[in-house]
């Protein structure tokens, strides 16, 4: 009967979280963020409502007060960029040129205002380039600051 | 029926888990820290072959469930089950694997996007497959409707591969040997063989234990009918 | 680095508790299963005669 049990919480378990997914979760997150060219086509309808933004780190864009743990970047598609503004340290994996999705508002400011920012990795694996330490690229970023 | 009994399987269990520790010492050791996340790459030999594993474990439950359907032998019905249970293990460690390996790489523990999902919707399918297979007692009907569950579950297999594709995901495309330095891809063909290993022995194991049940059920059956064995 | 070998270690740490776990699992059900069946069987036999 035990087993019959634990099949009863896992049925309730599964409709649950099926119904959780039809109800809202699916249609939001199918497109799971905009470009800096998407959100900016939206006009004033893409202002100060909470989405995510994806694109990459515009090289040279990042600036980085590790005592304030205050980070500005500039997210572009090649098109369309936004300058970005969060706090807190960001992953390891942040830097120039690096894939990153961010949440948050875009504020009538024109500065997007993330909440959390995560880093999109490339499908490539690759050893460092001979006198190029792993991580160094993050470290001078992050240097002092990393958990 | 006939039940199996011990004997070559025995020795290849053990093939399967030496071969593991050997394929998992020579990724570890050999691979270089990858440039953009260091040591972390170390976390691909797990991830992606248990990834594979239970993909692969899906179509097996697919194929088994076709052929009871075809021809309707109760030995289909328990391989099925047996390869969908041990497909649901390894999804299970897959999303717990990508949750270690997102944390430090993305920033992130989860996120709902559209690889994520539908890894865990897959997930969800098969612990349902489990679960309906405890909740109907008549072993035929049993076998017909986990069959027709087990096949449908399985076309979401393809749906999660090409996710990254289709969609626009925080999950990375797919690898392949053009995008990895040789490095890395010996250590990930390696221990995707182990891994394949793991999965023949875990199946064949669990179909032993289903059709020793069954066994016991139909001699059970034999004795209440007057004695008589099948 | 040494976060990151944490998180390696958590990875290798956990799929070998799932493998091994599984693993112990099937050889306990298989050890029941064997005797179950051969306790049927002796009683089928035993109708039998």
């Amino acid at each position: 009967m035990t087993r019959r049990r634990w099949a009863f919480v896992a049925a309730g378990v599964l409709i649950a979280t099926f119904a959780w997914l039809l109800y809202g979760g699916i249609d939001k997150n199918i497109v799971f963020f905009l470009t800096p060219k998407e959100l900016l086509a939206k006009g004033a309808a893409g202002y100060d409502v909470p989405v995510r933004l994806g694109g990459q780190v515009k090289p040279a864009s990042v600036t980085w007060n590790e005592k304030a743990l205050d980070l500005q970047f500039v997210v572009t598609d090649g098109t369309g960029q936004i300058p970005v503004h969060t706090s807190g340290a960001p992953p390891q994996m942040f830097r120039d040129g690096m894939g990153v999705v961010v949440e948050g508002r875009y504020g009538h400011n024109g500065v997007f205002q993330a909440t959390s920012l995560m880093v999109k990795h490339s499908n490539e694996y690759r050893p460092p380039k001979p006198g190029q330490r792993p991580g160094e690229m993050y470290k001078t970023l992050l240097d002092g600051s990393g958990p | 029926m006939v039940v199996p009994r011990p004997g070559a399987w025995r020795w290849f269990g053990v093939f399967a888990f030496a071969f593991l520790i050997f394929t998992q010492t020579l990724a570890i050791l050999t691979s270089p820290p990858d440039r953009d996340m260091g040591d972390l790459e170390k976390i691909l030999y797990v991830h992606v072959p248990a990834a594979w594993i239970t993909f692969l474990s899906f179509f097996v439950v697919l194929a088994f469930s076709a052929r009871y359907l075809w021809k309707g032998r109760e030995k289909d019905d328990l391989l099925a089950a047996a390869a969908a249970e041990v497909g649901a293990t390894f999804n299970g460690l897959t999303l717990l694997l990508g949750m270690i390996w997102g944390r430090p790489a993305w920033g992130v523990w989860w996120t709902w996007d559209a690889r994520l999902t539908s890894t865990l919707v897959l997930f969800l399918i098969f612990v349902g497959y489990l679960a309906l297979r405890e909740f109907v007692d008549d072993a035929q009907r049993r076998a017909q409707w986990s069959a027709v569950v087990g096949a449908l579950g399985a076309i979401n297999v393809p749906i999660v591969y090409m996710s990254v594709r289709w969609w626009r995901t925080l999950h990375q495309i797919q690898s392949n040997p053009n995008t990895m330095d040789p490095a890395y891809v010996l250590g990930l063909r390696a221990n995707a063989f182990a891994f394949l290993f793991i999965m023949i022995y875990f199946i064949h194991q669990r179909y032993v234990i289903a059709s020793l049940q069954r066994a016991t059920e139909h001699a059970a059956e034999a004795v209440a009918l007057g004695g008589q064995q099948e | 680095m040494t976060r990151n070998w944490t998180f390696v270690i958590a990875a290798y740490s956990l799929t070998w508790a799932v493998i091994l776990g599984y693993l112990v699992r099937l050889h306990r059900g298989r050890r029941r299963a064997e005797s179950a069946y051969d306790t049927a069987m002796a009683e089928t036999r035993a109708g039998d005669r």
